[in-house]
């Protein structure tokens, strides 16, 4: 019983001074390098239990995960001369600890130093592209190019880069203004035509409008014409064929509708005495 | 060494008792002093309670929404969804509980409700007169939300550095920054918008799965896109020209309305009035013929004597109403004689009048 605590407490007591130094948890988002006065005794990339020699051995331990690489924005000149301040970041995991350890050291001295290199290969690549190709087009080529660049290079450092990207790409303020005075000309230019182009309509609109209802109305006069035509030759026929029964007797008859309508009241009219009319005005033997 | 004397005796009754039950757990079958096996047991019970104590502290819950990710040794095994769960305490085991079911939110462009120029001040990629993509540059000013939550939690907790912090924020911003970079500011700012929300979306799920983040893009929106302070007034102006034209449109369409249908109604007067002539000819017409007719046909029954009736009649009617003169030949008058060679012109008064 008492054997049985007493080995109790002197195991835990081994273990927890012991256990540390003996025994060591690498984490999913961890590797280790075990150390023996500087020299690596063993580089860890799994998670896992590991053993290694108490006192005499030191772990060290670094990022398994993906890590950024954060450049600060530069301002850099374009193929064109142009201006632009360009933010950039990398992303990259430590491959090889071993020689992260021998060239870098840590992991805020391996950041720097990765961010140097990017810096300088995306300074190269930009000056030789156009801005207007940076901006838009080539800007995942850019990119890629800068990785492909990079990433022999960091190697060399246990680093390896799977992504460059340009975060941003802003214009310098002074180069900014004039940007925006460009643009304000740009919508002037736009808002005026806008306004031409509604003219336009307006003119072509009311034009066709005019023309239509000037065709409309031109038809409607050109078919009123017929119309009357037609009215005024059926007329003449009708006319023509009750008259053509007796054509002197019509115009004894329409002559004597005329005179009713040609002698107004007032009118003065000069008769000769011997005038059928008056054949029996002066002697009565005049009928016969 | 310390030994109480009253407690020992209860002490070693209640041992009997529990020597009786681990009788078997003896060890060589030492009885030493009784007071010198207490201490023992009491250590004894402690590393039993402690070991109760830990293994029970390994039960955890999961609630709805959650995922528990667990890791043995440091190494990850397996994850587990709602429930009642045991894994390995501490320090053999570990666990991380996360929400993955919550939408989380990301602003750009936005902080706190302010407004981050440096974040949503962007260079657009217009083209130029010749249609070279990114030669007369634009600025625009852009707010994101993206919505996103987690599909892979063992990416998430374990393959990248701050995936849901750092991360994330880098690659929306690359990618809005890129998509909007390839197009016209007029795209974000006005008809496009929904085109440039999927291209970034699509971009930055391609990015943060290439991270491996373990992160899912539920929702990239644009919340505002506006004309960069400096240029606002052009750009309304524009929109205001916009309007201006439409309303020039409408009015001439109104124009057109107006116009038209009076057109076709003047029209239709036109062509009526004609066929209303026509009609009013043919009639007339007829009515005539028809007369003269009625008439013929009663004036070829007599047709001597009707003509003379028929005349004297017309005269009846006609001259009472008229200023006659008579001028017979037979006594010598003329028409000249009635002339008014004074020149007074007033023949009518002159020579008096019947009426």
């Amino acid at each position: 019983m008492k054997i049985l605590a007493i080995a109790l407490i002197v195991l835990a007591a081994v273990a927890a001074i012991v256990g540390p130094q003996l025994f060591f948890v690498v984490d999913e988002k961890q590797q280790a390098i075990v150390t023996r006065f500087g020299d690596v005794q063993q580089s860890i990339r799994s998670p896992g239990l590991y053993v290694k020699t108490p006192f005499i051995d030191a772990t060290t331990y670094f990022d398994r995960r993906l890590l950024s690489f954060d450049a600060p924005p530069e301002s850099l000149l374009t193929k064109d001369k142009k201006r632009l301040i360009i933010d950039v970041y990398a992303r990259g995991r430590i491959v090889d600890p071993v020689l992260f350890r021998e060239t870098v050291q840590t992991e805020s001295q391996g950041k720097a130093r990765a961010v140097d290199i990017i810096t300088s290969e995306l300074r190269r690549e930009i000056a030789s592209d156009n801005q207007a190709e940076i901006i838009t087009t080539k800007r995942e080529d850019i990119m890629k190019r800068v990785q492909v660049l990079v990433q022999p290079k960091l190697r060399e450092f246990g680093i390896d880069i799977i992504d460059v990207r340009i975060k941003r790409a802003d214009f310098p303020p002074e180069i900014a203004e004039s940007v925006y005075a460009r643009m304000q000309s740009e919508r002037k230019r736009k808002a005026d035509k806008e306004r031409a182009e509604g003219q336009e309509i307006d003119a072509e609109v009311r034009a066709a409008v005019d023309r239509e209802a000037s065709i409309i109305k031109a038809t409607a006069q050109r078919q009123a014409e017929i119309t009357r035509g037609e009215g005024e030759g059926e007329a003449i026929k009708i006319f023509a064929e009750a008259i053509a029964q007796d054509p002197e007797f019509y115009k004894f008859q329409r002559s004597l509708q005329a005179y009713r309508k040609i002698f107004e009241a007032n009118s003065t009219v000069v008769l000769p005495a011997d005038s059928d009319l008056f054949e029996f005005l002066q002697s009565e033997e005049g009928l016969n | 060494m310390y030994r109480p004397e009253e407690p020992e005796v209860n002490f070693d009754q209640i041992l009997e008792r529990i020597r009786g039950f681990f009788g078997r757990f003896k060890i060589g079958g030492v009885r030493g002093g009784g007071g010198s096996s207490v201490w023992a047991i009491i250590v004894l019970a402690l590393f039993g309670i402690g070991i109760l104590v830990w293994v029970g502290s390994g039960f955890f819950t999961v609630q709805p929404g959650e995922e528990a990710a667990l890791r043995r040794l440091g190494m990850f095994d397996n994850i587990q969804g709602p429930g009642l769960h045991w894994w390995w305490p501490t320090p053999i085991g570990a666990r991380d509980i996360v929400k993955v079911d919550d939408i989380r939110r990301l602003e750009v462009g936005v902080r706190g409700g302010a407004p981050a120029l440096d974040e949503s001040l962007m260079i657009t990629g217009d083209p130029d007169e010749a249609g070279q993509p990114g030669e007369a540059p634009n600025i625009v000013d852009v707010q994101l939300l993206v919505q996103y939550d987690i599909k892979n939690l063992q990416q998430f907790l374990y393959r990248a550095v701050d995936p849901d912090g750092q991360t994330i924020k880098d690659a929306t911003e690359t990618a809005l920054r890129q998509v909007v970079g390839s197009r016209p500011i007029d795209d974000p700012l006005t008809d496009k918008k929904e085109e440039t929300q999927a291209d970034t979306k699509l971009l930055l799920q391609r990015l943060l799965d290439e991270y491996e983040t373990g992160i899912n893009v539920r929702e990239v929106k644009l919340l505002n896109v506006f004309a960069p302070e400096q240029v606002k007034d052009a750009f309304d102006d524009v929109v205001r020209a916009k309007e201006d034209k439409a309303r020039i449109i409408n009015l001439a369409d109104a124009y057109r309305e107006s116009i038209l249908p009076n057109a076709r109604g003047e029209a239709a007067r036109l062509t009526e009035a004609a066929e209303a002539y026509k009609q009013e000819r043919v009639a007339y017409a007829e009515g005539q013929s028809q007369r003269f007719i009625s008439i013929l046909s009663e004036y070829e029954l007599a047709p001597e004597v009707t003509r003379q009736r028929l005349y004297l009649e017309a005269m009846e009617e006609i001259l009472p109403d008229i200023r006659k003169y008579i001028i017979d030949d037979d006594t010598g008058g003329g028409l000249i004689e009635f002339l008014d060679l004074t020149g007074d012109s007033q023949l009518p008064t002159s020579l008096g009048s019947r009426n």
